[in-house]
């Protein structure tokens, strides 16, 4: 109980300072008053009795300080003097602490910024699963590619032989007309087997998840269960809401549970909002096929069991793709299956993000390094002014160690300061991995500031710390004192020792901002170079949007009269050039690249199998629209109807491949059960990304192969999307209950299309510009700071009679020699970075003397005035004074 | 170093406490010189040694100090012994006589004759 009065009261007194002194002051007065008065009672003189009194009191400043310890707790009084002298110190060079504060505060800022994305695609990408870094998804491969999707059949298979997984599941997103009663919407959701919570460890927070039996028999068990975000915005958390129906696509299902919250599935960054079993996929089938009978689309996860490799779930799926090729996979020679861990899944956003967060990380960690030397030499640049005060202090008998920690408590300051500032920066910037979300999807990471985040921030802090201040400090300490001490003292040339860290420093500034331009220079060409390569089609001034019949609940012929008449109203309109429908939206990230199987008469595949195609199916005026070069025959018209001769057009890719010296106009191809005859060739375009190669690409007539949801063309003479209400009134005329997607135009499709290689050329042009800065300023510093300490040494040097040119031109070339070494360090890490990123900017034609060249001018150019600005100053100054001046 | 002080100040602490028990209320001078007048001046303390432990009591909540004005018209604490302070000086004074009647007694051991 006194302990803790005790402790209280000391913790009290460490406020108040100045009133206690001025009490113990009177205190001390009156003591001593006393005392002399009592000797002068006793018989002394004035002078005597004061003298005795001195002595009987003892040693006035030991006293005051055994009243002090007692009074506040030593320790931190000395951390609050510390802090209190640095802030001292910050205010008398406000510029030189802002540009550290500032510098440390971006470095450490973006990289807890790149360590929240690496969280957020790799650390803990999906909450609401239990540890699922583990999950390792399954993709078909072919010889061309891989990333494809497995059938039913192949799910099946793996599940009942497998023997390394504790669970395997399918799943797939899809989008659906929700209905709650009152309003539709379209929604993302999931499609999945029935121990897809089980396996991911998600349990309900309502209701319950998905029983076994209910995903065993087509049809059976309309049952969907609701995200919380969903179960919260439309359904306003209705604690009731298990037993309630909702409609997918107008079919009734029962709501059986809410999912936890935070679960978005597992589809890599796409947000899903319900999910339903797998066995109901003929029910939201956009023309009820059953797909668990026929067709790839389904994705495959599961989870190794404790202890299995992720090399040993390859080989047993390298069996098994083996096995299923002599069995329901016969017809697929090329079959295989491609095991990868969750960061590398190829479906989803996660895996690209991955590549993406780790070449930035790299960026991000240079970039605190360059700061760090920043701040390092900046401060022992400071430490030279300082070294006389640091003298004064050591003679009066402070502690080497008291200093120390003195000057450890002022980089501990600047970093908090940064700390602080650097949450600003990451607020700032977090959400900028959000941009990559194609303009019609709605992307979900997990961006959220948690421990894990928090935690590296102030492990990054305290590294920081030790990394730029200890040396100063050190170096700081270093002063003689004898010597800094002596009237007009300084050294008149730096230490050899000082000299070498120095140009140490230098070099390595250099270098990592040569990387940094390089690494930018690389994607923002590989960037432009992506952008200019002919895409074979015209994307300014078209909208585009979608609609599905299907959801609607129109049959096959409204659909078709739907399709004309749209088009042919909308084609009347004074804004509206020309209109089309398709399947697929050239360069956009979803659907389309369905093959079927085909076969071309008069050519003969190297197997003897079919060929396997990428089918896609188009209105007439498809070309038109898009601005899509015909080269030989005609487009589709309307006139190409059920009971006229099947057609379909093809790519120069396809008459150069298969049909090469002839005239492919009337050749006949087989497209799945149907002989058609090729009406047109038109000029090849790019299909997904410009640098992919051109593969053959098929078109079929939508007139003949009907089709339930499509994608809508309107090329328009004004602004896109003001055009936009006209064609939804046009649509809505026609039914009401058509859902229609978002209006988006083709340049935004585009331009999402290369948000990745954009954020990429962005993200890191931005910083290479801040890793430049710094490095301009870092060699600014360096060299004003060794100018002011060989100041005198050029005074004595000019007065003995050495020309000022003369002198310059020899502190040029020693810094020019630095900067040459720095920039042939820089060059071989350059090389390095390139070497590291060729697999990722995919044109290495781009890894060639040019930028190697531009990089290297760029950093002369940064160098230069960083050189001669300290260069000039040193000599603007007389002589004379800079003998005199200390 | 620290160590001889907090034997010199747990005894002085004692000091205080007892005068301030016995004089009532006493500034610190006045303290300081009692103690000397009681102890014969065999006890040479520096006056300034009082200061701190008239803290630590303080915060500790043994005694309270008033500002008042001294003979000579200065202004000074005057401090006095708060209940607190008057359990704590029985109880100190007990421990105090203990002690000294365990180092008597092993003092007044000669060792076991043979």
């Amino acid at each position: 109980m006194r302990a803790l009065r005790l402790l209280w009261n000391r913790l009290a007194g460490l406020t108040s300072r100045s009133r206690r002194e001025s009490e113990l002051a009177s205190e001390f007065e009156n003591h001593l008053a006393c005392l002399t008065e009592d000797n002068i009672r006793a018989g002394m003189s004035a002078d005597q009795a004061r003298r005795a009194a001195a002595l009987k009191f003892g040693a006035f400043e030991s006293a005051k300080e055994g009243y002090r310890d007692q009074w506040g707790i030593p320790s931190v009084e000395t951390v609050i003097q510390d802090v209190r002298f640095a802030l001292r110190s910050f205010a008398k060079r406000p510029g030189l602490y802002a540009v550290i504060v500032t510098s440390l505060a971006i470095g450490i800022g973006l990289n807890t910024t790149a360590f929240t994305w690496l969280k957020a695609v790799y650390l803990n990408p999906l909450p609401g699963v239990v540890d699922a870094r583990h999950l390792v998804s399954m993709n078909a491969s072919y010889p061309y590619g891989a990333g494809y999707s497995n059938s039913f059949a192949d799910f099946e298979y793996i599940r009942d032989h497998d023997h390394l997984l504790s669970g395997v599941f399918a799943h797939e997103t899809l989008q659906l007309a929700l209905t709650d009663g009152r309003s539709a919407q379209m929604t993302m959701g999931g499609i999945v087997s029935g121990n897809y919570f089980e396996v991911l460890g998600t349990t309900a927070e309502i209701g319950r998840t998905f029983r076994a039996d209910e995903d065993q028999v087509l049809d059976r068990n309309p049952v969907v269960i609701l995200s919380d975000r969903m179960w919260r915005n439309r359904f306003s958390a209705d604690s009731n809401i298990a037993g309630t129906d909702v409609q997918l696509n107008g079919n009734p299902f029962t709501v059986i549970g809410v999912a936890e919250p935070g679960f978005v599935g597992v589809y890599g960054g796409i947000r899903q909002d319900f999910w339903i079993p797998l066995h109901m996929a003929r029910a939201v089938d956009a023309e009820h096929h059953d797909t668990l009978a026929s067709g790839s689309w389904l994705q495959i996860m599961g989870r190794p069991k404790a202890g299995v490799s992720l090399a040993e779930v390859r080989s047993e799926m390298e069996l098994f793709a083996r096995q299923m090729r002599t069995l329901h996979r016969k017809s697929d020679s090329g079959y295989g299956l491609a095991v990868n861990p969750l960061h590398q899944a190829e479906r989803g956003f996660h895996s690209g993000l991955f590549e993406l967060v780790r070449i930035l990380g790299i960026v991000v960690v240079l970039l605190l390094l360059l700061a760090c030397s920043n701040a390092a030499s900046l401060l022992v640049g400071r430490a030279t002014e300082r070294s006389r005060e640091i003298s004064v202090r050591i003679s009066l008998g402070a502690g080497r160690s008291r200093i120390i920690r003195q000057l450890l408590t002022e980089s501990f300051l600047v970093t908090g300061i940064a700390c602080l500032l650097s949450l600003v920066v990451v607020f700032a910037t977090r959400s900028v991995l959000l941009l990559l979300a194609p303009p019609n999807l709605e992307l979900y990471l997990n961006l959220d500031i948690d421990w894990r985040v928090l935690f590296f921030l102030g492990s990054a802090a305290v590294l920081t710390t030790f990394l730029f201040g200890l040396w100063p400090a050190l170096e700081t300490l270093k002063v003689n004192v004898a010597d800094s001490l002596k009237e007009g003292s300084g050294n008149t040339t730096a230490s050899r020792r000082r000299n070498f860290w120095r140009k140490t420093l230098v070099i390595g500034q250099v270098a990592l901002a040569m990387t940094a331009l390089f690494a930018a220079g690389l994607f923002a060409a590989n960037f432009r170079e992506k952008l200019s390569v002919a895409r074979g089609f015209e994307s300014s001034r078209l909208l585009t949007t979608s609609i599905d019949l299907v959801a609607a609940g129109l049959n096959e012929n409204r659909g078709r009269t739907l399709y004309q008449q749209t088009a042919q109203n909308l084609e009347r309109s004074p804004q509206v050039s020309s209109v089309a429908w398709t399947t697929f939206l050239p360069m956009s990230g979803s659907g389309g690249g369905n093959r079927r199987a085909a076969e071309v008469r008069g050519y003969l595949t190297p197997d003897g199998k079919p060929l396997s195609l990428v089918v896609d199916t188009v209105s007439p005026g498809y070309l038109k629209t898009l601005g899509i070069a015909l080269v030989l025959g005609r487009e589709f018209t309307w006139a190409d109807t059920q009971n006229s001769a099947p057609a379909l057009l093809v790519n120069e890719e396809f008459v150069k491949e298969y049909l090469p010296k002839t005239n492919p106009l009337g050749a006949q191809v087989r497209i799945g059960d149907t002989w058609r005859m090729i009406v047109g060739v038109h000029r090849n375009y790019v299909y997904r990304d410009p640098s992919w190669g051109q593969s053959p690409t098929v078109l079929l007539p939508l007139t003949q192969d009907y089709t339930g949801s499509a994608i809508l063309l309107v090329r328009t003479k004004t602004e896109p999307l003001q055009v936009g209400s006209q064609v939804r009134n046009q649509i809505n005329s026609f039914d009401r209950n058509i859902p229609i997607g978002t209006f988006i135009t083709m340049d935004q499709n585009v331009s999402s299309h290369f948000a990745m290689d954009e954020l990429a050329a962005g993200a890191l042009g931005t910083f290479a510009l801040i890793a430049a800065a710094l490095a301009a300023m870092g060699i600014y510093a360096v060299l004003a700071a060794y100018m002011n300490q060989r100041r005198r040494e050029f005074g004595i040097r000019v007065a003995l009679g050495a020309s000022p040119a003369k002198v310059t031109n020899q502190v040029l070339r020693e810094s020019a020699r630095v900067v040459i070494v720095g920039s042939a360090v820089g060059l071989l890490l350059s090389a390095g970075v390139g070497k590291l990123l060729a697999s990722v900017i995919l044109l290495p034609s781009l890894l060639n003397w040019r930028l190697y060249l531009a990089t290297t001018i760029a950093i002369g150019l940064i160098a230069a005035p960083s050189t001669l600005i300290p260069a000039r100053r040193a000599f603007a100054l007389d002589p004379l004074v800079a003998l005199r001046s200390e | 170093m620290r160590e001889k002080t907090d034997v010199q100040q747990g005894t002085l602490a004692l000091m205080v406490l007892k005068t301030l028990d016995v004089m009532g209320t006493l500034h610190g001078y006045g303290i300081a010189r009692r103690i000397e007048q009681i102890s014969d001046d065999l006890l040479a303390v520096n006056h300034g040694t009082l200061y701190p432990v008239l803290l630590k009591l303080e915060q500790e909540g043994s005694i309270s100090f008033e500002w008042g004005v001294s003979d000579n018209n200065r202004k000074a604490k005057f401090y006095s012994l708060t209940k607190n302070g008057r359990k704590q000086l029985a109880k100190e004074r007990q421990d105090w006589q203990q002690t000294a009647a365990i180092i008597e007694r092993f003092f007044a051991y000669q060792g076991d004759e043979k």
